[in-house]
């Protein structure tokens, strides 16, 4: 069984559109994320969402293991075209959920120096995303610092991401979609832990 | 139950060949069915590919609008349809009917109201279309000029 996807999707996939474009813009911001879509329920309506607006044919997508159901290849695979992988090396999005496992990220590309833009973003669904200073932000698109809290997330997941940054321009982009929810994590924002930036 | 003789590509193959006039005429009132949209019609391009004779390969000819649509039944048959242009009623009629079809109480009625008089209509204007092709047929032949003579 197939879900619809957007019921307008010129209309609503714009309106998907915009806050994930203005979460990329302020890293770390929560933005209201709305969309109206129907989507298989271990996907949820924002990650779904997300692929429907940003995922083509060009993009392969990877999926943590309790995203890959039936219901949820069937309907990437019908709605998107894109090609589902279980490579890591070979995935241009990456689904994950967090509330059931977080994946080692260090097999997933993070582009070449010809080609920075060769590399992953990932979609990390979190049930509620704060901006409690787990971890501090600091780079373009904010002003001082701005702190970021999403629950499962360890701190071994934040010291990877920290790692990542060392080789910028390569590195991972992030989108983080809650309850109602996305925020972004691009890869020219610097992450500090304990606050201290 | 009556069997069906068409299978699902002949149909599928019937459904977008037809003209939208044909089509509205036969199966206009399939679009009062109860169906889900699984993906509204929506228009796009597909690249049609070519090959000149057996042995050259492929090429791009050229493009082709070609709009979609893909619903559900109530009886949860999937009903998908491509058509040619960009006319979204035809192409959303076509996908109903294909999942109508699918339905094995429906798919003798609906074959017989729906399909064989677009079949029907589709031979006659093929018919017509050759038979106009036909009289402006000319035969080249060369007469005996008698050179060797």
């Amino acid at each position: 069984m197939t879900d619809a996807a957007f019921a307008t999707p010129a209309h609503d996939s714009a309106r998907s559109f915009r806050p994930i474009l203005d979460a990329m813009a302020n890293p770390g911001k929560i933005y209201s994320f709305k969309p109206a879509v129907q989507a298989p329920a271990g996907l949820g309506p924002e990650a779904a969402a997300v692929a429907l607006v940003l995922c083509d044919f060009q993009s392969p997508i990877w999926l943590e293991r309790s995203l890959r159901m039936a219901e949820i290849l069937q309907y990437i695979r019908f709605h998107t075209g894109a090609p589902i992988t279980n490579s890591k090396p070979e995935a241009m999005f990456a689904f994950i959920d967090a509330t059931r496992a977080v994946p080692s990220l260090t097999d997933f590309p993070m582009g070449t120096q010809e080609y920075p833009d060769r590399s992953v973003t990932l979609v990390i669904k979190a049930e509620r995303l704060t901006a409690n200073p787990d971890v501090t932000f600091k780079g373009p698109g904010i002003q001082s610092t701005r702190g970021f809290s999403a629950p499962h997330l360890s701190p071994a997941f934040w010291s990877s991401m920290i790692a990542s940054r060392t080789g910028f321009p390569l590195g991972m982009d992030v989108i983080f979609v809650g309850s109602h929810q996305v925020a972004a994590l691009p890869r020219s924002t610097q992450i500090s832990i304990d606050g201290a930036v | 139950m009556d069997t069906v003789s068409f299978n699902r590509q002949s149909w599928m193959r019937l459904l977008a060949l037809s003209s939208w006039s044909d089509l509205k005429e036969c199966a206009g009132y399939l679009a009062l069915v109860t169906c889900e949209i699984i993906r509204p019609p929506e228009t796009g391009l597909v690249m049609l590919r070519g090959r000149i004779g057996g042995t050259g390969s492929a090429f791009n000819m050229g493009e082709a609008t070609v709009t979609r649509c893909a619903v559900r039944s109530a009886k949860s048959h999937e009903g998908h349809a491509y058509i040619m242009g960009r006319n979204h009623e035809h192409a959303k009629i076509a996908a109903i009917c294909d999942a109508v079809m699918q339905d094995d109480n429906c798919s003798a009625r609906i074959e017989s109201l729906v399909l064989l008089p677009l079949q029907k209509i589709l031979v006659e204007r093929r018919k017509v279309a050759a038979q106009k092709a036909a009289a402006t047929k000319v035969d080249f032949f060369t007469l005996v000029r008698g050179e060797n003579d």
